[in-house]
């Protein structure tokens, strides 16, 4: 489908599809890949889906695509797309089923070797207080009523109990709470699958890591993020769990019809779509939010249990067992964001379906420390490879809707991953490296091997080079829980 | 030769995807939720079994294909439960099925949903074909 002619290069990190590609484009895909990483990319189906969502209604600007690109389920995971507010369509699928699936990192002034004598015992903690894997119950057991405040307050309704900080609070995406959400429009079945979920880490690629900060870049930013070399962090990686996902399907089905009465043609139904001043688009909006601000709570509520896990471990045994928010991003979202199109400002639903808001100095959200660098952007790796702290930047507001890249991004299937790679040896493998690993499944664990994902370092070094992010600090692993 | 009806898990970078086939639509419903409960790793307890009836209404043939799918799963995680089909009945757009449900023992691999994504259930020589890939 795609030959090399198709590409138009703008610069070594940066292509072109041009919107006369196909009949039925509106707008032209952006794509952030050396050239390398774009010749890999045309392994799987991630370039055609790029495609297909450039023909959604009402789109702002090109759809843009980030050097961790993979095959999803009709957009590509990796994508970025903005729909005019309101008139342009908000689509599910942009989004994602596991809606607010992010990042959260806690920085320490812990070194790595007054806590290595402690370390096992910490994984040990933080498997024990972090529920993690399938059918897992959390530590609340919730009320209708709580359940309808989580969904309106977000991570505030768990420091309210207690559990975190207003500095938690300033130091997450939104403040850690969407404004418009609403759980009139969460089905019944959403409440009852996200009842017991709240402060559960899930299965799959979510984890939590203890990591050391291996590398600083950018010392400005870095000091501003309480990141020092030599000390531990901790970050962990999840969602809204069964209740994103139940609000993802019960919509995704019930706009099929909505499609249809609008006269919107999709080149695949995963991508359907409403106008966002229909009353369908209206509804999605507010139960999205609704899931979003449940999965600000959800890792609120894990941060809380973690701290917990590093008071039992190391009070008394370290200088300051402490853990600081650096930052929270959400990188399944649909935000209404205000973005320079072609010269002119305008107000957009900027979908992020595995991508991560990247904002830079002086933008509007940001807490008065961050003003001066830019937005934190969390960038996980691999298990057993690194993971980046970047930053956001003012070309990022100019060419990717202030988006950067989320992950390594995988290129192996999960079946594949599991035929090549063996869960005990992986597992003996990390531990050789100094990893304290704990996992539930032995084959889970095989399915997130890392020759399973691109490297992420070469994925930075191409956003890096895009300038749609900056390096501040690289961080290794010490410490892997996984579901 | 490759029996009338069946599954199989095919490869997807991210997630996970079955292909199914059968002579009828009622077949093909039934062998997607085999795959589907395969991919999961499902293993159940024999006892105690209690019957359970599915009513759904949908889009077309399809939709009606992920809302059944979405419900088995939905009682796998809601009820621990896996279903077998007694009796399935279904027009283009309305689904009626008589199921058993038993306890799970275990469940080796999560899936998360069903998707619509290039979902289309197509006509062969010997019957109907689908491809479902699952967010995992």
């Amino acid at each position: 489908m795609f030959s090399h002619k198709v590409f138009r290069k703008i610069s070594d990190f940066e292509w072109e599809i041009p919107k006369t590609f196909r009949p039925d484009m509106r707008v032209a895909v952006r794509i952030f890949m050396t050239e390398a990483l774009l010749r890999a990319s045309l392994d799987d189906l991630s370039l055609e889906q790029a495609v297909n969502v450039a023909t959604l209604p009402g789109l702002a600007g090109p759809v843009v695509v980030m050097p961790d690109m993979h095959q999803g389920y009709g957009f590509p995971i990796g994508g970025v797309a903005a729909t005019e507010f309101p008139q342009g369509v908000i689509s599910p699928g942009g989004i994602g089923y596991d809606i607010n699936c992010g990042v959260r990192l806690l920085s320490s002034s812990i070194h790595l070797e007054e806590a290595s004598p402690y370390l096992d015992d910490l994984a040990a903690a933080l498997n024990a207080h972090c529920p993690s894997g399938m059918g897992k119950a959390g530590p609340l057991a919730l009320k209708r009523a709580e359940l309808e405040a989580v969904c309106r307050q977000g991570a505030e309704w768990a420091v309210r109990k207690g559990m975190g900080s207003i500095e938690d609070l300033r130091h997450t995406e939104e403040n850690g709470c969407m404004d418009g959400a609403d759980p009139r429009w969460v089905s019944e079945r959403a409440l009852e699958r996200g009842a017991g979920q709240l402060g559960t880490l899930g299965s799959g690629n979510h984890f939590m890591e203890v990591d050391v900060v291996d590398e600083i870049l950018d010392e400005t930013a870095a000091q501003r993020m309480g990141l020092a070399t030599g000390c531990l962090v901790l970050q962990f990686h999840c969602g809204s769990r069964g209740r994103g996902q139940e609000i993802f399907g019960g919509y995704v089905q019930s706009l099929q019809s909505a499609v249809r009465r609008f006269g919107i043609q999709l080149p695949d139904r995963e991508l359907v779509c409403a106008p966002m001043d229909s009353q369908e688009g209206q509804q999605y909006l507010a139960a999205m939010r609704s899931a979003a601000n449940f999965a600000f709570c959800n890792r609120q509520i894990l941060a809380h249990m973690a701290r917990q896990a590093f008071e039992q471990v190391l009070a008394g045994k370290v200088h300051n067992w402490q853990l600081r928010q650096v930052y929270d991003i959400a990188h399944n979202i649909g935000k209404i964001e205000t973005h320079l199109v072609d010269g002119r400002r305008v107000k957009v639903c900027v979908h992020r379906k595995g991508a991560t808001r990247a904002f830079g100095p002086g933008a509007a959200g940001l807490p008065e420390e961050y003003q001066g660098i830019g937005q934190p952007v969390l960038v996980p790796g691999s298990m057993g490879t690194a993971s980046w702290v970047l930053v956001g930047t003012a070309q990022s507001m100019e060419r990717s809707y202030g988006s950067t890249c989320h992950g390594a991004g995988r290129v192996m299937s999960r079946s594949k991953a599991k035929r090549e790679v063996r869960g005990d040896r992986l597992r003996d493998g990390l531990e050789q490296q100094g990893i304290h690993v704990r996992a539930g499944s032995l084959s889970g664990l095989a399915e997130e091997a890392p020759q399973a994902y691109k490297d992420v370092d070469e994925v930075v070094e191409t956003v890096a080079g895009a300038g749609i992010a900056r390096k501040v600090a690289r961080l290794r692993p010490v410490i892997v829980v996984k579901g | 030769m490759l029996s009338l009806s069946g599954f199989r898990e095919i490869e997807h970078t991210a997630d996970w995807a079955i292909e199914a086939w059968a002579p009828d639509l009622e077949g093909l419903i039934c062998q997607a939720a085999a795959g589907m409960y395969a991919l999961m790793g499902v293993e159940v307890s024999p006892e105690p079994m209690v019957t359970h009836s599915v009513a759904l209404s949908a889009e077309d043939q399809e939709s009606l294909l992920v809302a059944f799918l979405t419900e088995l799963l939905y009682l796998a995680e809601t009820r621990a439960v896996a279903c077998e089909v007694v009796e399935l009945h279904c027009s283009d757009t309305a689904l009626s099925a008589s199921l058993v449900a038993r306890p799970l023992d275990r469940i080796r691999r999560q899936v998360k949903a069903v998707t619509y994504h290039n979902l289309a259930i197509k006509t062969t020589p010997e019957g109907v074909r689908v491809i479902v890939v699952f967010d995992a």
